[in-house]
């Protein structure tokens, strides 16, 4: 494992604890994070000057980047902020523990790159638990599955003959429409071209779960850029 | 017979695994009469083609990424400060 959490420390010193309370007696003292010794070991953390690890300026410094990265996965901004606060705080918890071996920066971002994928397993898992209920299916298609007769109506379009800067522009906005798990599965596959076991493996979800989700990417995708580009939009 | 919800998927499905013979039979009749599983499948292929031809496409999923609000910054401020806080 290359980064070294807040939990997986209390898990590698705790065990040998067990056994050997007394030999171990040094090894405990980061356990006592939570516990009243908090005080002592973070204030000997935050003090030390100069302090090149400053929790107080990770905003500022790296906040940005951390940003765009969980945005750029996650695909919405509540869910960004919420996995790089979880990646701050979980570097604050665990900066006693396992300080950085190098730059603060790129640890950060290793914390921060397993909380994303959590949180992206998350999504998967209670995407799969409504997965009958998602609108793009029951907008496009009526009661019997067959196209509504609203969409037989719409001026059909045909992708090929889209300009390349006008569909970048209509592809960017669309994607960034998608519900976070169908995004996080259609961009792996079609933009990064992952392997899709790879794929299955990350997001924690079977094959099957993996087409139905492309199916409806698929969906709203093309149907996004046909009405985005219905109404004139470059 | 498929309808169009059915088949839609099954042409989705036909770009990243391989169809059973009954499925492609069940597709290819389906496609016969319905013009607009046709333009489904013409738009997702060309999709699939257009994204492929992108040089950099990891462009195209950074390029929404908006800067961090000032609010979320601010949020992210004190949530630091207050874990801090707490532990002094």
């Amino acid at each position: 494992m290359d980064i070294l959490d807040g939990s997986s420390v209390e898990k590698i010193y705790n065990e040998p604890c067990q056994e050997f309370r007394i030999r171990c007696r040094e090894l405990e003292r980061p356990r006592a994070l939570s516990g009243s010794a908090t005080k002592k070991t973070n204030e000997e953390i935050l003090e030390s000057p100069p302090n090149k690890y400053d929790p107080s300026r990770w905003v500022s410094e790296h906040g940005e980047v951390l940003y765009a990265y969980a945005f750029s996965r996650l695909k919405n901004a509540d869910a960004a902020e919420d996995v790089v606060q979880e990646a701050l705080l979980g570097g604050l918890k665990s900066i006693g523990n396992s300080p950085p071996q190098g730059d603060v920066g790129p640890w950060l971002m290793g914390i921060l790159k397993k909380k994303v994928v959590d949180r992206q397993r998350q999504d998967a898992k209670s995407a799969k638990s409504n997965f009958e209920d998602d609108s793009i299916l029951e907008s496009l298609f009526d009661e019997n599955g067959y196209w509504r007769e609203a969409i037989k109506k719409n001026h059909p379009l045909s992708l090929d003959s889209l300009e390349q800067a006008e569909f970048m522009g209509i592809l960017e906005r669309c994607l960034a429409g998608l519900p976070a798990t169908q995004a996080a599965v259609f961009v792996g596959r079609e933009i990064r071209e992952q392997n899709p076991v790879e794929l299955c493996k990350e997001l924690g979800i079977s094959s099957t779960n993996f087409w139905v989700l492309m199916h409806r990417a698929r969906l709203r995708l093309a149907e996004c850029i046909r009405s985005r580009w219905a109404m004139g939009e470059k | 017979m498929l309808n169009c919800k059915e088949t839609t998927k099954l042409i989705s499905d036909s770009l990243d695994r391989k169809l059973t013979f009954r499925e492609r039979m069940g597709l290819w009749l389906h496609m016969m009469m319905c013009s607009l599983c046709r333009r489904f499948r013409s738009n997702i292929i060309a999709l699939r083609r257009r994204l492929r031809a992108i040089i950099d496409p990891q462009k195209l999923v950074d390029a929404n990424t908006p800067a961090m609000s000032e609010a979320a910054r601010a949020r992210l401020e004190a949530a630091i400060k207050q874990r801090m806080d707490d532990s002094v």
